[in-house]
């Protein structure tokens, strides 16, 4: 794994037509860091739509607990909470890698019709779960617009972000999550299903690889106001 | 006379067994009718046949004059049937029993009717019990019971006594002998039991293997035109002479010095008894074979 | 037709073995309900596998809703039992008990002592399927909470809303009772044959299985069958519990379940009207 880093990161370099910005990238990547993590805690009211192929969520209303740097709970008045897994968080402290890194200015780049500073960020720590992310940054407001996190096991994370009333705190009023799944099947005589006539379609789905989307809709976040960790347990 | 029931050219096989072959049966208002058989002869057969429990392959069944196939539902209102052992709901006691078949019944049965009912056949009393707490007497009261609630013109009862003590016996009969008597009811009843009948039937229908055997009154059937009649004497060497060329001869069936058989109505008995005493033959005893039972047995004994 | 009725449920509800369907039904959703309190997590960690691999799912999951999802599942099997227990007894056990032959000297048509017959055993059934709702749902609501509800598919994972839930039951339970009138029907048929009613229940139960295992194999000459069986359609009260309701197919079910029942009705009807009653 060291070597596909450090040959990422050679690569990146030698492609990089901008490397003269290379250390702005360092400045520009420390300073969004600072800038993110500097929320402690928040609670927002949430919008949660899942989209996955094998699943069949409704849109979760909620309230979205945080606490830096990896707990998330989302609470819903007695419902049951659906959340990607922890390796793969919905926030962005999570996709940027804490600890030493390695960041490499790809320079500027378009992206929806925006100019925006691509950087990729690769963590120096062996035993981080990401490999390597990279950030589309809106350098004027230091805020991160897409995001492409590679991982070890959840595989690749791409994340789109779009603000509007708390960007001074770099929280997004909406999140959209594209992840790769895992195929999901239990045995049929377990589960007894009911036949619909909709077997026709599941041959397709399993020829496709799985991909997710999440969006998650922002409103009314409260920040920084002290969450207890035992508030995440159970 | 009413003709209560009339079956005519019953026919029924089950696979290549003939249950029932050709049978004619005629009831008239008011009678006792005894259906007489060994068990298996086919009374239970024709009996479910008239309920129409089970369909006749041929024949035509008539009740109180109509088809009984067109009216049935009408005509079962007028029939109160106990069908071989007397079962009813074991889990219900005795007047639940009488109350569920008296709404089936097709009649509005009083509760005054159930206890007078009840009364009738000694079971006052024991109505709130659970029938599984009866003896088989007490149930074959209940059945009569069920098969008297509505007052049906028609009884028919197979095997009504069957299984009881002697004691219960009687009862049933003084009660059938009651219910045809006081309360003027048709009657058909069968038995295997050839002294019941003969006790409490006027008419009678003998059948074995399906077939008619002999029909009539039961007198009748019981005075046969040929009894064997026993006439035992003291030792008498001339008695061949005395019977000799007379017209009693050809009644013989065996002539010994001690002892003359013969065959001939029963109603000679006092002559041929007169014409053996002025010959001067010394008769110790005369003893008729000519009951019910021997008959019956000599019918349907192959 | 009333009072004859009232009369055959009267005979229904004045048999104890009656009410062991009742006992019995309350007996398994409390067992179930004892099972999930002390290991729950555990059965629903190992269902959930597929899922908590990539997803983090908190609250409430196994709530009410979801136990009676599970009691249901497990009771699709014993329920045509329970209703075949007394279906498949209303004629044979009266011929064996040798009631039937005085019953049928009485001025009611047999056509009529089937559909009383058919009609006491529906109500029966519908008694135990709203006892079922007690005990399974209720119960299980009053033990374990309300709460939004998963539901796991072979292929799909559902999630429905709390608020979204009760309704669904109802039609469930609407379903199931349709259902069981065919169970009805099936053991009326089988009852109307025997003379005793242990064959009919135990056939009743014999073609259940068969059918039901025939319906769950993923074998394509029994792909070609299924949509015929019965069987097939029974478990049709699933349907309310995916997303979106499968409504025509559900409807199809209905249908396929309604031509059974009656079908099975009629052909009891015509074969009992010809029956020698030797019983």
């Amino acid at each position: 794994m060291k070597t596909l880093k450090i040959f990422l990161l050679l690569t990146a370099i030698f492609i990089c037509p901008n490397f003269a910005l290379a250390k702005n990238a360092d400045e520009l990547f420390n300073e969004l860091r600072q800038k993110i993590l500097q929320v402690k805690d928040y609670v927002a009211e949430v919008n949660l739509k899942i989209d996955v192929a094998y699943m069949k969520v409704p849109l979760l209303k909620g309230k979205l607990y945080f606490k830096a740097p990896d707990l998330m709970k989302l609470e819903r008045n007695g419902g049951i909470s659906i959340l990607p897994k922890k390796n793969i968080n919905l926030t962005l402290s999570n996709l940027i890698p804490t600890g030493k890194v390695t960041v490499i200015d790809m320079g500027t780049t378009l992206y929806k019709a925006k100019s925006l500073r691509l950087i990729k960020v690769v963590p120096d720590d062996e035993k981080s779960s990401i490999v390597l992310t990279k950030i589309w940054i809106d350098e004027q407001n230091l805020l991160v617009i897409h995001a492409e996190t590679t991982t070890y096991e959840e595989g690749s994370l791409i994340m789109d972000l779009e603000y509007n009333h708390f960007v001074n705190y770099s929280l997004p009023d909406k999140v959209k999550i594209f992840m790769d799944l895992k195929d999901y099947k239990l045995p049929q005589g377990l589960t007894m299903d009911y036949n619909d006539g909709n077997k026709k379609q599941e041959n397709i789905k399993k020829t496709l690889k799985q991909k997710g989307t999440i969006e998650i809709n922002y409103k009314n976040y409260v920040i920084n106001k002290g969450i207890s960790t035992n508030f995440f347990k159970g | 006379m009413d003709i209560v029931l009339e079956a005519k050219g019953l026919n029924k096989s089950f696979g290549n067994q003939h249950a029932v072959i050709d049978l004619d049966i005629r009831v008239e208002k008011g009678q006792v009718y005894g259906l007489l058989g060994q068990n298996g002869a086919g009374k239970s057969t024709l009996i479910r046949m008239l309920l129409g429990l089970i369909f006749p392959d041929s024949g035509d069944i008539f009740l109180m004059g109509d088809q009984f196939n067109s009216k049935k539902r009408h005509l079962l209102k007028n029939i109160g049937a106990i069908i071989e052992r007397p079962d009813v709901y074991n889990y219900l006691d005795g007047f639940e029993n009488l109350n569920f078949f008296a709404t089936l019944s097709g009649h509005s049965v009083k509760k005054e009717r159930i206890y007078e009912v009840l009364k009738m056949v000694g079971l006052l009393g024991r109505e709130k019990d659970k029938v599984k707490t009866y003896s088989l007497g007490m149930k074959q009261r209940l059945g009569i019971a069920i098969a008297l609630v509505h007052d049906p013109a028609l009884l028919i009862l197979d095997e009504p006594t069957n299984g009881l003590d002697p004691q219960g016996i009687a009862d049933i009969r003084n009660l059938i002998l009651q219910l045809s008597k006081e309360h003027n009811k048709t009657i058909l009843l069968s038995s295997h039991l050839l002294h019941e009948v003969e006790q409490m039937a006027s008419h009678m229908l003998i059948i074995h293997k399906g077939k008619k055997i002999k029909e009539g009154l039961v007198r009748a059937i019981i005075q046969p035109e040929e009894s064997i009649v026993e006439i035992s004497m003291l030792i008498y060497l001339k008695i061949e002479d005395v019977i000799k060329n007379t017209p009693w001869e050809k009644h013989i069936v065996e002539i010994n010095p001690n002892k003359i058989v013969l065959k001939m109505n029963q109603t000679n008995i006092p002559y041929i008894n007169q014409f053996l005493v002025e010959k001067g033959v010394p008769i110790t005893g005369i003893h008729s074979e000519n009951s019910l039972e021997n008959y019956f047995l000599n019918l349907t004994n192959d | 037709m009333i009072k004859p009725l009232s009369l055959e449920l009267y005979k229904i509800f004045k048999r104890p073995r009656t009410y062991i369907s009742f006992g019995l039904v309350t007996a398994i959703a409390l067992v179930i309900q004892l099972a999930m309190c002390s290991g729950g997590k555990e059965f629903l960690s190992f269902g959930m596998q597929g899922i908590t691999e990539q997803f983090a799912i908190q609250g409430n999951v196994l709530n009410g809703y979801l136990v009676a999802y599970i009691i249901l599942q497990s009771l699709l099997i014993h329920i045509p039992l329970l209703i075949a227990l007394v279906a498949g007894d209303s004629i044979a056990g009266e011929a064996n008990m040798g009631t039937l032959r005085l019953v049928l000297t009485k001025p009611i048509s047999r056509s009529r002592l089937v559909i009383i017959k058919f009609t006491a055993s529906i109500i029966y059934s519908l008694l135990l399927i709203i006892w079922l709702a007690v005990v399974a749902l209720f119960l299980s609501l009053f033990l374990f909470g309300k709460g939004d509800m998963i539901n796991m598919k072979s292929d799909t994972f559902i999630l429905l809303l709390q608020d979204d839930i009760m309704w669904r039951y109802f039609c469930a339970f609407a379903f199931a009772s349709l259902a069981m009138t065919t169970i009805v029907s099936l053991s009326l048929l089988l009852s109307a044959f025997a003379e005793n009613s242990i064959g009919p229940i135990m056939a009743t139960m014999a073609i259940v299985v068969v059918l039901t295992i025939l319906s769950n194999l993923e074998l394509p000459l029994f792909n070609l069958i299924k949509p015929y069986l019965f069987t097939t359609h029974m478990i049709g009260w699933k349907g309310f519990f995916d997303d979106p309701v499968p409504y025509k197919a559900i409807r199809n079910s209905a249908l396929v379940l309604s031509f059974y029942t009656l079908g099975l009705l009629l052909m009891t009807i015509i074969y009992f009207n010809k029956k020698d009653i030797k019983s």
